[in-house]
């Protein structure tokens, strides 16, 4: 549906030059609702304006259903008035000398479409509905609470049934309580409406709630995309592996099958890794208490208790395990056996990283952080 | 962006020609002219020059010290001290600003010229003098009655610098122990120098450049300023030729100085900002308590409002109906009539005046709006390089003398576009130079609003599939309403009253209602001239009430 390639675009500022999309390529699907996520800075903003026709990319090709939309060799421009798109934006945009029903209706009967005069008012109704909002249609949009501007900008957006919609953090000016309970409301209607979505959100785990496929940006570039889960579980690299959730980092030696690191051996079967020097990651939660004593087997960890915190649906605990430390996530109170903590790891759960050097750096500089 | 482009094209134009002209002598705009310096040599040679140079400078500077001694303590008092009903001296100020400077010059005519002024009738009268103690007809005389009508910009220019002022620098100067005069000297007046000096500035350049005042005063009596010198210089007697060449020649002259002067203007603009330590929003400054001397404070401000505002217009109403003047006395009173205006007015005059005023009030403000925002919507929207190129285009007229786009535009008329497109003595070639003398504030104005409303509510309209134009009309022109409605209207006000351009360019055709009361004066028939500024008067106050009311409701939707 949405199609990108080697898409390219700097921004001159007053100390040099910014590259705000570098070399991106996405494919988005029919349907799908398509997540994009960095940290701040990293072009997810100006990835979803060029996709909107809001901003002019250097170079690249942005395709829209097969139609071009965006080229520079040979050159096409489609201005956003031709795009068709819905977007919500992150101020809202929410007219102020326009009340609720003007600002759902002025889409319809000037833009692009020039819905007729007498059907206006269905599709207006039926689109404030969706959002729930039907009982402040006359009212001033200047006299709406935040959430209710944000579904004044979701009616705006969706009433055009538009086969794209853009979204950029379209929660973040709400609080934390109503953004749980927007986010999936968001899905739904999308998904009601059979549109696909481009979203944008620095917050990993909004991200994980609401998408089919997330794409990871940082500095403009692309680190991976793909489906949650497989970010989560088959992260590319560390960079992507630690974005969605802490992880303990430990540098280690591929030897055969396993990677041998200070604190014992990994097992490293099923990755696709030949270096020899290597990181293994392991995130908190997959650090678990087994019942039989402690022996020297691969996967299989001893440490000391440093700490351990109740925090009511979950524990957190701080070990150290030959000077590396180690932070752990659990149900159940971590287990002592006689002052030592015995800890395992699935196989399936290790990550091994290359340690080249954007690995490495990265890993170096987030262990400083902690 | 062809409407944005245009204002710029004309003045390049206007400073062009002139430029052009004041390097040729012989039959000018034609192929027989030659280049030459003699205009510029013949224009040093003149006597009168020197002394209208001279005149120039004492008056400005008079001009200058009663303005801000009047308006600057005035806003202090209202934006730092307890004085009480200070949105009154808000309403005051602001009705004085759109009193025009001909109405406060005419009055102090009849007050105190040498001949006629009551004042010098009963001070000769009464203390039994040989010759008239007070004439107004001077250059400082002139720049007193020219300093009351700019008092109420110095106060308005001051007074926002007040309110920027970070109050709590001068709450820690007091605190480290400075009394009252301490902090005032080491902490308050240096924070506000570069602001004043800038307004000071700013009023030396209306200052060298203003007609009105001089003509009114001046101009019967032989008392030359600049910009009446370039008048005399371009209607000359019947007698003389007119000097083009050497008016265009003084005319790049000023220009040169004008633009200098506004170079410094913003570069000590920018000075004052460095000193704006955060003001941040909704602060409340510490108010200084004056207790009984808002008393005094009330006085002062009176006091002034009669002498620049109400003897003024008393008078001239007086001036309207008495058969000669004279001092008002029972006698006078019982002469007052109608059949004076009734006998003597050209009534076909004033209301091809009233005809053609209207008129310019109508396309004027409108063509300005137009143009105006077309420039800020590139300047502030646009990234294309082409806005730094119109931001100093739509300031220079700012900076330009009107005196000498008028020039300018004669010039242009008469050795220009003679051939092609007749002109001179047009309503068309008034309106142009209105146009073009408005833009630099109408486009400010709009700059500054288009800046507060969020690039992303017309976005959304993109997104929505509205054009352009629709987007403007749609999204932005009701957005900026307010401040849209205030720009017209008080350009509105500035065109009905205005009397500099309108005084090179009219002819018989094109008259204004301002030059109607010009060239009555200028004949000697002060009555109708009194008379006529009263039916301008009638038709004024509403226009003013307009403003209040838009002014208003702009301010409280900022
Ligand atoms: N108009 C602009 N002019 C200059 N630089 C810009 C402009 N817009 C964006 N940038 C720069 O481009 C980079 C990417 O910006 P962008 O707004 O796309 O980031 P983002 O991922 O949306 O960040 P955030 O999460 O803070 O919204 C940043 O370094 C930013 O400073
Ligand atoms: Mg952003």
């Amino acid at each position: 549906m949405i199609s990108i390639s080697h898409l390219m675009k700097e921004f001159t500022v007053t100390d040099g030059k910014v590259a705000a999309l570098n070399d991106l390529n996405i494919e988005v699907d029919p349907g799908e609702f398509f997540v994009i996520v960095g940290a701040s800075g990293s072009g997810k903003t100006t990835l979803l304006r060029s996709v909107a026709g809001l901003e002019t990319p250097d170079t690249g090709t942005i395709k829209i259903a097969d139609r071009t939309v965006f080229s520079n060799e040979p050159p096409v421009w489609i201005p956003a008035q031709e795009r068709g798109f819905g977007m919500v934006f992150q101020s809202y945009a929410v007219w102020p000398h326009l009340t609720v029903y003007e600002n759902v209706a002025l889409p319809l009967r000037e833009g692009a479409q020039k819905i007729p005069g007498n059907e206006v008012e269905g599709r207006v109704k039926e689109a404030l509905e969706m959002v729930q909002l039907e009982e402040q249609i006359h009212r001033p949009s200047t006299l709406l609470s935040g959430g209710q501007q944000q579904r004044v900008a979701l009616a705006r957006a969706i009433a055009v049934n538009p086969s794209v919609l853009l979204m950029d953090e379209p929660l973040s000016n709400l609080d934390a309580r109503l953004r749980e309970d927007v986010r999936g409301k968001i899905r739904d209607l999308a998904k009601n409406l059979g549109a696909t979505v481009l979203y944008v959100t620095h917050d990993q785990i909004e991200a994980m709630a609401i998408a089919d496929k997330i794409a990871l940006m940082s500095f403009g570039k692309l680190l991976q995309y793909g489906s949650p889960i497989e970010l989560y579980r088959n992260s590319n690299c560390a960079e992507v592996a630690e974005f969605f959730g802490t992880v303990n980092w430990l540098p280690g030696e591929l030897d055969g099958d396993v990677v041998k690191t200070k604190i014992g051996d990994f097992s490293a079967s099923q990755k696709a890794i030949t270096d020899k020097n290597v990181w293994v990651g392991i995130r908190p939660e997959h650090l678990a208490f087994p019942e039989e004593s402690y022996s020297a087997k691969p996967n299989h960890i001893l440490a000391d208790l440093q700490n351990s915190i109740f925090l009511g649906d979950q524990y957190t605990f701080e070990a150290t395990a030959s000077d590396s430390a180690l932070q752990g996530k659990s149900r159940s109170a971590p287990k002592l056996q006689s002052d030592k903590l015995h800890m395992a790891v699935d196989p399936d759960d290790i990550m091994v990283f290359a340690a080249d050097d954007s690995n490495t750096t990265f890993i170096n500089a987030s262990l400083v952080d902690k | 962006m062809v409407l944005a482009a245009l204002p710029m094209f004309v003045i390049v134009v206007l400073v062009g020609v002139l430029i052009s002209i004041s390097f040729q002598s012989g039959i000018i705009g034609t192929a027989d002219a030659k280049f030459t310096l003699s205009n510029y040599v013949d224009l040093f040679s003149d006597p009168i020059i020197e002394e209208a140079l001279y005149n120039t400078i004492i008056f400005s500077i008079t001009a200058t010290l009663v303005s801000m001694g009047i308006g600057l303590p005035i806003a202090w008092l209202t934006e730092r001290t307890t004085m009480r009903a200070k949105s009154a001296v808000y309403a005051i100020m602001t009705l004085g600003l759109l009193i025009p400077g001909i109405y406060t010059a005419m009055g102090w005519t009849f007050l105190a010229h040498s001949r006629i002024g009551f004042l010098n009738r009963w001070a000769v009268e009464y203390f039994s003098l040989s010759e008239a103690p007070i004439n107004i007809a001077t250059p400082i005389g002139m720049g007193f009655v020219q300093g009351l009508s700019l008092a109420a910009l110095a106060f308005i220019l001051t007074a926002q610098m007040f309110r920027a002022m970070n109050p709590s620098l001068e709450e820690a100067a007091k605190i480290h122990g400075l009394g009252f005069i301490g902090t005032m000297r080491r902490v308050t007046l240096p924070l506000a120098m570069p602001a004043i000096l800038a307004a000071v500035i700013y009023i030396v350049v209306i200052g060298i450049a203003t007609f009105d005042v001089p003509a009114i005063i001046g101009l019967a009596n032989r008392v030359y300023m600049i910009s009446t010198y370039v008048f005399e210089k371009a209607n000359p007697g019947d007698e003389e030729f007119s000097q083009h060449g050497i008016t265009a020649a003084l005319g790049v002259i000023m220009i040169g100085v004008a633009l200098l002067l506004t170079w410094w203007y913003s570069t000590v603009l920018r000075q004052g900002d460095k000193y704006q330590v955060v003001t941040g929003k909704g602060y409340r400054p510490t108010l200084i308590d004056i207790r009984n001397w808002g008393k005094v404070a009330w006085t002062f401000i009176i006091l002034y409002i009669i002498a620049a505002k109400i003897i003024p217009l008393v008078l001239i109403g007086y001036a309207a109906f008495v058969p000669y003047l004279a001092p008002p006395s029972a006698k006078m009173f019982s002469l007052m009539s109608l059949d004076g205006i009734m006998e003597n007015m050209d009534w076909d005059l004033v209301v091809r005046g009233l005809k053609n005023t209207v008129l310019l009030v109508l396309i004027v403000p409108a063509a300005t709006l137009i143009l105006a925002f077309s420039i800020s919507w590139l300047i502030i929207r646009s990234r294309s390089r082409a806005r730094y190129v119109l931001e100093f285009g739509a300031f220079l007229p700012h900076a330009l003398p009107e005196v000498i786009l008028a020039v300018a535009a004669i010039l242009l008329s008469l050795f220009v576009l003679k051939d092609f497109v007749p002109l001179y003595g047009t309503i068309t070639l008034i309106a142009v130079v209105y146009v073009i003398t408005r833009i630099s504030f109408a486009t400010r104005a709009i700059n500054s609003a288009l800046l507060q409303i969020h690039k992303e509510l017309e976005e959304a309209a993109h997104v929505s599939g509205l054009s352009e134009i629709r987007t403007s009309w749609r999204i932005l022109v009701p957005l900026l309403r307010p401040t849209l409605m205030s720009v017209w209207i008080w350009s509105a006000i500035l065109v009905y009253r205005e009397l500099t351009v309108a005084v090179f360019l009219v002819g018989h055709d094109n008259i204004t209602l301002p030059a109607v009361i010009w060239s009555y004066w200028n004949s000697g028939a002060t009555n109708l001239a009194a008379a006529v500024t009263l039916i301008m008067t009638l038709v004024l106050t509403p226009l003013v009430l307009m403003f209040w009311w838009f002014g208003r409701k702009s301010m409280m939707s900022n």
